[in-house]
């Protein structure tokens, strides 16, 4: 049973009269589901980090549909090589693959598909099919040995947001809110965006920004990426603002009462997200007045706002990141290449290139980036195998990048082997990325837990985590 | 819906809590949904027009016999009930 669902009598005269050693801040967080989960959320953490934080917020560019690290960030001229010719045995056999399994005998090698060129003073050799990806090289830190656990997207994605495969874990996002909350309570602090374009688009669900075990306060939401990016924002005719505020306060003074009837921790959540709701009303024509930005700006992203695209997506990002939003998540779900990798890259980098890079520079001369970590990548990679013209799910390797917030720019760590195939230097498994990413918000990784059925759950898991020092500056 | 829950109530009597509920409110229930109601009959005896053009939102149409200011404080008090979180969650 839920401890959130513990009998709220017994539960505050426990902790008021309770000798025991209640870490206060976790004192503070159940005794605000007492009264009103209204007040402003200021994290378990509350100021008391473990670290000095390099990053305030992160956004997180997810490449969703399993980018090809072979047409991007990992160089493997051995594969040009062996282009059209039968697959090493020595590299599949006994392997899980995923629509390529049953045909090992005829597993051919797919050659990179796009040149690759060297960029910026750090001379990173990168593919030139995203040459504003390339003008950043000295901005991001590559990372060439990542590795992921399951083969298709979904159970994937689950994987990168929580740290597990098994879904009803709390998302990154959901994490830095229940530790960190947010630099604003006008805005949710965790927005989630998607857009789509340039190979199959695969489903994103809701679960992958859901809250798991955490109070469902901290789920991520999702705003749209194709008009207004909030439905029914204005009141109707005839309610003005202060009337709209008479109602809400009116509903919540009731839910309130139920609260004191019902223990029902849902309870809290719908009077936090009422009063979110009514302060939306105000802060979300405010983020999504664009008329003040300067054309240089649209020109930079490429991007027409509210048009769905990614590129609106990033400038919108932008615009969240600078209103005080803990974990801004941008799905661009465009890069499931099963068929025809070359030219579906170029597609896909058509929507995302620019983009990808305008919001760097962005935040870079408006002094952001120094305090926003960006986290670009995808779910998994793709096999060095061809199939047909492109390529399979493949999880023993794949390309993830960084930027901003104490990264070590024009870094790169963490090799594959001659074909790109499986990870052969340095590997960094995704709890290693989580940990890192928590490092820069000043937390570590071990220490932000939640109990949970009897258990004390984090983002990293059980198996020991390894900050990615190596990526730091 | 043919005879939406609130839709239109005359004046002076509960709104259909027990319609939407289940159950006769609580005291303390009544209370805060009669002073609503009381405080946004007031705001709308203020300013007429804006009982009119609340009024005018929707597919449905006020009939005449209704006073529109008592009809509005009741279309608030009826936005309050359809959007508790007991009317959206059953227990």
């Amino acid at each position: 049973m839920n401890e959130q669902l513990i009998n709220a009598i017994n539960r505050r005269t426990f902790l008021k009269g309770s000798s025991y050693s209640v870490g206060s801040a976790a004192l503070a967080y159940l005794l605000s589901h007492e009264t009103q989960a209204a007040s402003k959320w200021k994290g378990v953490l509350d100021e008391k980090l473990h670290f000095a934080p390099k990053a305030k917020r992160v956004i997180h560019l997810c490449m969703a549909g399993g980018p090809s690290h072979l047409e991007t960030l990992d160089h493997k001229p051995g594969l040009a090589r062996l282009n059209g010719k039968p697959m090493p045995e020595s590299f599949t056999k006994g392997q899980q693959l995923a629509q390529l399994q049953g045909s090992r005998n005829k597993l051919k090698c797919l050659g990179p598909q796009h040149e690759f060129k060297p960029y910026g003073e750090c001379g990173r050799l990168m593919s030139s099919a995203f040459p504003h990806i390339g003008s950043i090289a000295d901005d991001i830190a590559v990372i060439n040995s990542m590795s992921t656990e399951q083969i298709n997207h979904d159970p994937a994605h689950t994987f990168m947001n929580t740290g597990s495969v098994i879904p009803g874990r709390p998302s990154m996002g959901s994490w830095l809110l229940y530790g960190l909350g947010a630099d604003t309570d006008e805005l949710p602090g965790f927005v989630v965006m998607t857009s789509s374009g340039g190979g199959q688009d695969q489903p994103i669900a809701a679960r992958q920004w859901h809250s798991g075990f955490l109070p469902s306060r901290f789920q991520g939401v999702k705003f749209n990426s194709k008009g207004d990016p909030v439905h029914y924002v204005n009141n109707p005719a005839g309610v003005s603002r202060d009337n709209q505020g008479d109602l809400l306060n009116t509903i919540n003074g009731l839910n309130n009462l139920l609260g004191q009837r019902q223990n029902d921790p849902e309870i809290a959540t719908r009077i936090a997200q009422y009063e979110m709701a009514f302060k939306m009303q105000a802060s979300v024509p405010d983020l999504v007045d664009v008329s003040k930005e300067p054309k240089h700006v649209f020109d930079l992203y490429g991007a027409k706002p509210g048009d769905g695209s990614f590129a609106s997506n990033c400038l919108v990002a932008r615009r969240l990141a600078e209103r005080g939003v803990r974990f801004i998540q941008l799905y661009h779900r465009g890069w499931d290449h099963h068929g025809n990798v070359k030219g579906a890259i170029n597609t896909v980098a058509g929507h995302i290139d620019k983009a990808t890079a305008a919001l760097v520079k962005d935040l870079k001369e408006r002094g952001l980036l120094e305090d926003t970590l960006i986290i670009w990548g995808g779910e998994f990679g793709r096999t060095p195998m061809a199939q047909g013209s492109g390529r399979d799910h493949h999880i023993q390797a794949f390309s993830v990048w960084m930027a901003g917030a104490g990264i070590k720019g024009g870094a790169s760590w963490g090799e594959t082997d001659e074909l790109g195939y499986a990870v052969a230097k340095d590997h960094v498994s995704v709890h290693d990325l989580h940990a890192t990413m928590l490092k820069q918000l000043g937390i570590n990784h071990e220490r932000l837990t939640y109990r949970f059925q009897g258990l004390d759950f984090r983002l990293t898991g059980v198996e020991k985590a390894r900050v990615v020092e190596e990526v730091l500056a | 819906m043919e005879d939406a829950p609130g839709a239109c109530e005359p004046r002076g009597k509960e709104p259909r809590f027990q319609q939407l509920l289940q159950r006769k409110p609580h005291p303390e229930e009544s209370k805060l949904l009669k002073e609503l109601y009381d405080r946004q009959l007031k705001r709308y005896i203020q300013s007429p027009e804006e009982a009119n053009a609340l009024l005018k939102v929707g597919l449905h149409t006020a009939g005449r016999e209704a006073n529109p200011m008592d009809l509005a404080a009741f279309t608030s008090v009826t936005r309050a009930l359809l959007n508790l979180h007991e009317t959206i969650t059953r227990y």
